[in-house]
Formats: C-alpha cells, sequence, structure tokens
C-alpha cells in the first residue's frame, strides 16, 4: 500500500481575501468531489487539502493565520468522519470473519484486534508526528497552524488508506 | 530427491541475491530532486527483482534486503538531524518519541494487512517496505544536508 507524507502547501494562506469578517465559508464538495473523481492513490492523496483552500479563497476574513486553521480543522473532522465510518463498516465486516474463527480449522489473528491495535498506535503516532513538526518549525505557543496542517495531512493519509484497504475486504 | 530439493533450497537465495542491487534505490535516492522522485525510489531494487524473479517468493526476499537498507537511512538520519547544530533538546526529544510511536504503529499496520492477507507472508513485507520508506522519505526533508 503506497502512503502519501506530502506536506500541504500552506502557501494557500498567501492567497486569502484581506476583507476583515468574522467565519468561514466552509463546504466538504471539493474534497468530495475530488475524491469521487480521483482514479489512482496518488490523485486521491491530492485531494487532502482541497476544502481547506477553497475555504481560504471563499472566506472574507482579516485573521489570515485564524482563517486558514478554521479551515482547516473543518477538513480535518470531514476526513476524520470518513475515517470512523470506515472503521466502522470494517469492524462490522470482521464481526462475522472473527466469530468464526477457529470452527472451519483455520486459525488467524482476529483482523477486529489487529484493526484496533493499528488505530490505536496511528493515533499516537499522528500526535507525535505533529508534535514534531511543531516543535521542529519552532512554532510559538498558541500557533496551532503547523498542528492543524499536519492532523489534516495525516488523517485525510489515513482515511484513504483504510478506505483502500476496505475495498480490498 | 532429497539433494533435488536442498538445491533448489540453494540455488533460490543465490538467484534472488544475483537480481538484487541496492544500489538502484541509492542511486535514485542520490539523483532524486523533490519529495515526489524520492517517494518514488521506494521500492526501486525490490521492482528490479519482481522483474527479473519467476518466482514472486524470490522477489519478497529482495523485498525484505531493501526494508533493511531503509532502516539504516532512518537511524542515520535520525542521528543527523539529532547532531544537528540547529536542532536544540526538545526538538531532538520529539523526534524520538515520533520515532517511537511511528514503528509501533508501522508494527501494527502491517500485522493488520497480514491479518487481511490470510497468513501470506507477501502483505507484511510490502507493507514494512512501504512504510519503512516512505518514513525515510519523510524524515529526508528535516535533513537537507543529509
Amino acid at each position: 500500500m503506497m502512503r502519501f507524507a506530502r506536506v500541504l502547501a500552506i502557501a494557500l494562506l498567501a492567497a486569502a481575501p484581506v476583507a476583515a469578517q468574522e467565519g468561514i465559508t466552509y463546504s466538504d464538495a471539493a474534497s468530495q468531489a475530488c475524491s469521487e473523481e480521483a482514479i489512482s492513490d496518488s490523485e486521491r492523496a491530492d485531494c487532502i487539502g482541497a476544502s481547506a483552500r477553497q475555504c481560504v479563497e471563499d472566506s472574507p476574513v482579516g485573521n489570515r493565520r485564524l482563517m486558514g486553521a478554521l479551515c482547516l480543522i473543518n477538513e480535518t473532522e470531514y476526513w476524520q468522519r470518513r475515517l470512523d465510518d470506515t472503521r466502522f463498516e470494517l469492524v462490522r465486516s470482521f464481526e462475522a470473519t472473527d466469530n468464526g474463527l477457529g470452527t472451519d480449522g483455520q486459525t488467524a489473528f482476529p483482523m477486529g484486534e489487529a484493526l484496533g491495535l493499528m488505530m490505536q498506535t496511528w493515533e499516537r503516532y499522528r500526535d507525535q508526528t505533529c508534535q514534531f513538526e511543531m516543535v521542529l518549525s519552532g512554532a510559538m505557543p498558541g500557533d496551532t497552524l503547523i498542528d492543524v496542517n499536519c492532523n489534516l495531512r495525516l488523517t485525510g493519509e489515513q482515511a484513504l488508506y483504510l478506505e483502500a484497504q476496505s475495498g480490498g475486504f | 530427491m532429497r539433494v533435488l530439493f536442498c538445491l533448489l533450497l540453494f540455488t533460490g537465495p543465490i538467484a534472488a541475491q544475483d537480481v538484487f542491487d541496492i544500489e538502484i534505490t541509492a542511486a535514485c535516492m542520490e539523483e532524486a530532486n523533490s519529495y515526489e522522485e524520492r517517494q518514488y525510489c521506494v521500492g526501486a531494487s525490490t521492482r528490479r527483482c519482481s522483474e527479473h524473479l519467476e518466482d514472486p517468493i524470490m522477489a519478497v526476499m529482495c523485498a525484505k534486503s531493501e526494508t533493511i537498507w531503509w532502516e539504516a537511512q532512518i537511524a542515520t538520519l535520525v542521528q543527523t538531524i539529532s547532531r544537528s547544530a540547529e536542532t536544540n533538546e526538545a526538538q531532538a526529544k520529539a523526534l524520538a518519541r515520533m520515532q517511537a510511536d511511528w514503528l509501533r504503529y508501522r508494527d501494527n499496520s502491517c500485522a493488520f494487512e497480514q491479518a487481511f492477507g490470510a497468513g501470506q507472508a507477501a502483505p507484511e513485507v510490502d507493507c514494512l517496505l512501504w512504510m519503512t520508506g516512505d518514513q525515510a522519505v519523510y524524515l529526508f526533508e528535516y535533513a537537507p544536508g543529509y
């Protein structure tokens, strides 16, 4: 399974409108449409960040860093939902298989347990990776832009990875 | 019959070793100028094995050998970043914590793929190669002088 750990171009913030206004205009549509049209793992990986970029373009907000962070957080929630949905589907499909383990003369590692362990360690890996990127960037305390960007990238990648795995189940 | 079997066992690994050349991956990394180009280097030596070996099991040996090479790259990259004059103590600790959690995640992720693969060896081996290579390429971004 090819994994993509590309860094999202945060230069998108430079294109933000300067008009000062409260709130952001966010929609999942750009990332969703992009991933529906994508025909390869590489193209699907490029969809991570599409809605956040659109959000930055559409949102007339004065504080560009705050606005960028809010757009990134909103899209992270979108990929987290996709990740949770796929995980739920997989757990459900594994229940029947895992319950039958040993009854057909075959032994195997319970897939539900394997999935749970992977997700548990993925969350820690995600948190520590984003912490590493924060610390290495020399970001000031309270400046979460690096952290939210990292969270979006890793959550999106994990959602796509699990979806690709579930497609083969 | 037993002699023939032993002969087959003996000639198998030799054939894989003859075809496997880590220099293909190493040269790819030397020449790569971008993150995307470096990502493509992951599996380069193993791809050549797959092209030349009829038995896919032999390609598994190539993947394992290439994974060991990427693990060595990670060890060197971590050392390079940690000892860099630009890296402070907090950053070195964050790097060590990330690497420890990445290792657990990689192993559990590949165990999950193995569970999917109905006990075959290849899914886990393939997963270990891609994940190890990708992490090395990721770390490379933080060690530009390496």
